[in-house]
């Protein structure tokens, strides 16, 4: 696996050497990109839009990473069961999977994925889109761009993962009392976004009236409690009225609590991302990886500046290896032994060997 | 308990018993129970076909444990292989969870799930409780559905007879409507045939007038086909017309038999020439039959001053049409009856006891109003209730 920045689609396409391969492309959403240049090139190119992309200690708004493949990636259609026929290539041991992060058909989409997988493929992936977000097409093949769509990418490496989000607790628990697919109605029993902002407003001192609600929320994610002791983040991106609009599913009478985020919390979940991706690598016996680290562009909106901090970290977990990556809206990982699980506001890094 | 434990509790316990349907319902328990434990697949079984799954979610993985190995009063894990089951025992079924997750304190979650059974058990019986709540319904409105069947094609046959009854009287009708022109035809020319007979010389002029009136007379004749057959034409939408002309159209056709009987027939309109949109036909059919009722019962009384008075006014929106005779009145003791089918105080007449229980259908179904009797001073007195404001035939009407 062979992968390149380039700073343009067009240096891409320019390049002579390119036309030998297949290509997945992970495009910065600030860059230019005409999907008939797609259509036109004389070889396949497979990918999708992201806020960000992440090379070695840079994360770039305009640029884009291309990946050399040895299989033919496969899109479909979220809100349609999957075909047993596009399973062949599901023997395979690793699968990219970028999703629309905007669709409302993600977790529908995951469950019959999960149902498809053989038990022991690992899984790595995230959401695509722009920060409008603005559901527009943003995953494409030679001959598509669509939306509400998912890209898979079968791999013959195998894959170590690490996923954390270093999230803290603020308040809780509470039960998510009413809801459906992404929209949140109630926590317990009362309107959710007055429940919202009276637990934010008291605790950051601001007030959702003076200041768009994402750059408040961004900093108070839900997480919900799971048995095994992980929590899954869901990020609140706007509100309807009353009603919390979520990038990811929340199941009725999920059991939450609402966080709050500290920066060295942050950095030092990632880094111990990395560390578990690192040791299970080695004790898979790998030597020379590529690694993918998928990270929720929310973390940058938090971190800001300091966002880089937190891909140095990953970086000095996994010393001799370059990294690749997105910034995602939405981040998947998976193992095989459980369902799969759409995080918001997580890294999870990947070790591709 | 941990908190985790706690919500896992919580979480499944809120996913049994919240549909009636049973695979609605267990769906709900084997998807929320396994996605909250982390199951790979969850299948649901009834004793009696232990090898079939009912139900399944997740991935599609062979159970690899004999069930008949097991008879557990309460949630067991089994380990095969790399998997894990929990066994979950019902009365009549069982649920398999097959885990693949090494991390997952199992026997914690079998002891949960072990709290839930008497539920789960009581959410299935509720569920086959509706379901043969559903077929006894099913059964019912399949009896309703027959019944309802049976009543039209009754409907059907009396509509049928009741058509032929009034094909008799109409031939009756027609009879006497021909019999006047017929005999002036007739004596017209006998006369030119008895001029002839005796060499006359036959005035041409004279002729001419002769064999004039007699083209009258057939055209007349004419006009009366055409007005028996325009009245037996099916109408299948309504149509505009005027009270008068419906009146107009009725007496027409019964008059001639009438006066032969010596009844007057009295018509007073203080609609004020209503023009409106109706199955006049229909309506025309209800008038004749009760005016035809009234002659039999004046008939039968031997009146001899008999008269039908016919009224017509508004009332409230409502056009309402009396028809009254001074035969007496109906016996109060049958009054309730006499829009039943088959009910008729004519038998020995021919009555077939089916004009008045036609009337009252044509004028609730087809006219959208209803019919009425009582008795007055001087006999019997039928209303004709038709809202103007509601009801097809009366959408549109003008003055």
């Amino acid at each position: 696996m062979q992968h390149f920045f380039y700073p343009t689609l067009e240096a891409f396409l320019q390049e002579p050497k390119n036309r030998k391969h297949r290509w997945l492309l992970l495009i910065a959403e600030k860059t230019p990109f005409d999907h008939t240049k797609i259509q036109d090139a004389p070889f396949e190119c497979y990918g999708g839009i992201f806020s960000q992309v992440i090379y070695d200690d840079q994360h770039l708004e305009e640029g884009l990473i291309a990946i050399t493949l040895e299989t033919t990636p496969i899109l479909l259609d979220m809100r349609d069961s999957i075909d047993e026929k596009s399973f062949e290539l599901s023997k395979v041991p690793t699968m990219l999977a970028f999703v629309d992060g905007l669709s409302t058909y993600i977790d529908h989409f995951l469950v019959d994925l999960f149902n498809n997988l053989n038990t022991k493929i690992s899984l790595i992936g995230g959401g695509a889109g722009k920060l409008t977000l603005k559901q527009e097409p943003i995953l494409f093949t030679p001959t598509s761009f669509t939306q509400d769509s998912a890209l898979l990418i079968p791999l013959e490496q195998h894959l170590s993962m690490g996923v954390k989000h270093g999230w803290d607790f603020l308040e809780g628990p509470l039960v998510a009392t009413s809801s459906n697919k992404t929209a949140l109605y109630q926590l317990n029993y009362q309107d959710a976004f007055s429940f919202y902002k009276k637990v934010v407003e008291t605790d950051s001192g601001r007030n959702f009236d003076d200041e768009a609600f994402f750059d408040l929320a961004k900093l108070y994610p839900l997480g919900i409690i799971t048995v095994s002791g992980e929590t899954i983040v869901r990020d609140p991106i706007t509100h309807q009225g009353e009603t919390l609009i979520l990038v990811g599913d929340m199941p009725e009478n999920s059991v939450v609590n609402i966080l709050k985020g500290d920066p060295k919390h942050l950095i030092e979940a990632a880094s111990h991302a990395a560390s578990i991706a690192y040791a299970s690598s080695q004790d898979n016996g790998c030597l020379d990886s590529t690694v993918i680290m998928i990270d929720c562009i929310s973390r940058v909106l938090f971190l800001q500046k300091d966002f880089v901090k937190e891909i140095q970290a990953v970086q000095k977990e996994l010393p001799s290896s370059h990294i690749i990556g997105i910034l995602t809206l939405g981040e998947i990982s998976n193992n095989g032994d459980t369902y799969i699980n759409f995080y918001n506001k997580t890294c999870v890094v990947g070790s591709l060997c | 308990m941990l908190i985790q434990q706690l919500t896992l509790s919580y979480e499944c316990l809120n996913a049994i018993g919240n549909s009636l349907l049973l695979e609605e319902m267990i769906e709900e328990v084997l998807h929320t129970f396994s996605r909250k434990t982390g199951a790979v697949s969850a299948s649901y079984f009834q004793k009696r076909t232990p090898n079939v799954p009912l139900f399944h979610s997740g991935k599609n993985l062979d159970v690899a444990i004999d069930i008949a190995l097991y008879d557990p009063t309460y949630a067991k894990v089994i380990k095969v292989d790399e998997f894990r089951y929990i066994l979950l025992p019902l009365r009549k079924s069982y649920f398999v969870f097959c885990y693949k997750n090494r991390q997952l304190d199992l026997e914690f979650v079998a002891s949960i799930f072990t709290k839930f059974i008497k539920k789960i058990d009581m959410a299935i019986d509720s569920c086959y409780s509706v379901k043969r709540l559903q077929g006894y319904h099913q059964e019912l409105e399949n009896l309703v559905d027959e019944g309802i069947q049976k009543i039209h094609e009754n409907e059907k046959m009396i509509i049928s007879q009741s058509k032929q009854a009034v094909m008799g009287e109409m031939l009756e009708m027609i009879a006497h409507q021909w019999r006047q022109p017929l005999t002036s035809i007739g004596m017209i020319s006998n006369t030119i045939l008895f001029d002839l007979a005796l060499g006359e010389n036959i005035d041409k002029t004279n002729l001419y007038h002769e064999l004039n009136t007699i083209n009258i007379q057939v055209a007349y004749l004419s006009k009366i086909i055409d007005d028996f057959r325009d009245f037996f034409k099916p109408r299948s939408t309504p149509e505009s017309t005027s009270l008068c002309k419906i009146f107009d159209e009725s007496t027409a056709l019964v008059n001639k038999l009438f006066e032969s009987k010596g009844i007057a027939l009295h018509v007073q309109d203080d609609t004020e020439d209503l023009s409106f949109i109706t199955f006049k036909n229909e309506l025309i059919q209800v008038l004749i039959n009760l005016l035809n009722n009234a002659k039999d019962a004046l008939l039968e009384q031997q009146k001899e001053d008999a008269k039908i008075d016919i009224r017509a006014y508004l009332k409230y929106g409502q056009l309402i049409i009396e028809v009254e005779d001074n035969a007496g009145g109906i016996d109060p003791t049958i009054q309730e009856h006499i829009f039943e089918p088959y009910f008729s105080t004519k038998k020995e007449k021919n009555g077939t006891g089916l004009g008045l229980y036609m009337s009252k259908i044509i004028v609730a179904q087809h006219l959208h109003g209803n019919i009425t009797q009582k008795n007055t001073d001087s006999g019997a007195c039928f209303t004709i209730a038709i809202d103007l404001q509601q009801g097809r035939p009366n959408a549109n009407y003008n003055r």
